[in-house]
């Protein structure tokens, strides 16, 4: 009796196939002399389907609703609305933080960084063409260490760089303004000389945010070490922005293992 | 050029695919994350919570996520924030009431959800999988809702195996009696 109820209690790895040869022929064998044993194995599974069979629940809506009204980000203007499925409604959550809008925070220069809008121009933009706006480089170097300037334009304040190197592009965002930290998604902060840095991930993009004085930097790119070399040539008046960027860049080291 | 550049991207998207962005758990995989948290909170109120702070957790752990079982590394997370909020109570066991959340309080129409679901057969499985201790459940949950193996769940929940399977024939006997029960009832 006892043996039996030592194999009872073996049933659901055997079942699972998780039990090793010995104990899975123990099995076999009690198998075949208790038909009790039978009926219980044969229960036993139509609980693991029953679990199994459990359906995937859809996000409520006002569930995906409520995180976007509490999202770390705050109430974002957007500048369309899109139908949202179930399914995709609780990419509000962090999505709701990607729409690049510049956005007031109580002061009038505060501004948080078109993040959306520097990884559109980085993957789409370029597409349009290579024109050269002159009167949009005139703060910002033809080429950077094997990177040249390869498009440029200015709207609504904001300037818009693509340099390329033959294999891989960066995209250089500049607009005026202070950067509202708090307002940036979740990443990975950087002690700058003279401003503060952020570096985060957005759409499969690193984008590097660099404040400094009344502007802010955007960088984009597919590999961190081609948003540094760009970033090292944009011209500065003291210390370079591009040599405080790589001091703060030997800190990603330890938080992304990656190389400046 | 452009074609080149086109063909430059597709490069980089592939190489992304490996470690998504956090926007591209959520949206691929929030059901399946709310789906875990709801197997194993048992109820509607507290799932949402544990898929705050799941989200929370993911974001922080992205930066180390390795390319592997997404969904095998979301049900680790959520599993053990669900047994860390277990034993948290636990040890506050009279959690004051919340300030702000009215609906953790009152009924409202959520609960409706809850009471649809449990009237179907799902709902009878789902009401027995919340009577299990925490600890069998979260087991019977990984193995049977997730299908990690024995092996991964002793991992994730840093449990030695042979618990595990001690853990999982349990579960099942204790909702097998339960769901007998309730036909033997009806």
């Amino acid at each position: 009796m006892n043996q039996i109820e030592n194999v009872s209690e073996l049933l659901s790895a055997y079942m699972d196939n998780e039990l090793d040869d010995h104990e899975r022929r123990r099995v076999d064998e009690a198998l075949t002399l208790d038909e009790a044993l039978v009926d219980e194995l044969r229960s036993m599974r139509q609980i693991r389907e029953a679990v199994r069979d459990l359906p995937l629940l859809d996000i409520p809506d006002e569930f995906a609703q409520r995180l976007e009204r509490r999202s770390p980000f705050g109430p974002v203007a957007r500048p369309r609305r899109r139908t949202r499925t179930r399914a995709g409604a609780l990419s509000a959550l962090v999505s709701v933080a990607f729409w690049g809008v510049l956005v007031g925070t109580g002061s009038s220069t505060e501004v948080l960084p078109d993040l959306a809008g520097v990884v559109a121009f980085h993957t789409d933009g370029s597409e349009s063409g290579t024109e050269i706006d002159p009167s949009a480089v005139d703060a910002m170097p033809m080429s950077a260490d094997g990177f040249s300037l390869v498009e440029a334009s200015r709207s609504e304040g904001v300037d818009q760089y693509l340099y390329s190197n033959g294999v891989d592009d960066v995209a250089v965002m500049v607009q005026r303004g202070r950067v509202d930290w708090d307002g940036l998604p979740i990443g990975s902060r950087l002690d700058v000389e003279d401003g503060a840095g952020w570096l985060g991930d957005i759409d499969g993009r690193h984008v590097l945010v660099v404040g400094r004085g009344d502007s802010v930097y955007l960088v984009t790119g597919s590999v961190v070490d081609d948003m540094f070399v760009v970033s090292n040539a944009m011209p500065e008046t003291e210390r370079s922005l591009g040599d405080r960027i790589v001091d703060a860049s030997r800190e990603l080291v330890d938080l992304v293992g990656v190389q400046p | 050029m452009v074609d080149s550049r086109r063909a430059r991207r597709r490069s980089r998207a592939q190489h992304h695919q490996a470690v998504p962005t956090w926007e591209e758990v959520a949206r691929e995989h929030g059901a399946f994350i709310y789906t875990v948290a709801y197997r194993l909170t048992g109820n509607r109120a507290e799932a949402e919570d544990l898929v705050q702070d799941v989200l929370v957790r993911v974001q922080r752990g992205l930066r180390t996520f390795r390319p592997g079982s997404m969904q095998g590394w979301l049900s680790r997370i959520t599993t053990n924030a669900f047994l860390d909020e277990v034993r948290r109570k636990k040890r506050r066991p009279t959690d004051a009431l919340p300030d702000e959340n009215p609906e953790r309080v009152l009924p409202t129409s959520d609960a409706a959800d809850d009471v649809l679901e449990q009237s179907t057969f799902s709902g009878e499985v789902q009401v027995a999988l919340a009577q299990l201790s925490d600890d069998f459940r979260a087991a019977l949950v990984l193995s049977d809702v997730v299908g990690l193996s024995y092996a991964e769940i002793a991992e994730a929940l840093d449990t030695p195996i042979g618990t595990i399977r001690s853990r999982i024939h349990r579960a099942r006997s204790q909702m097998r009696d339960v769901l007998d029960q309730d036909r033997s009832a009806t």
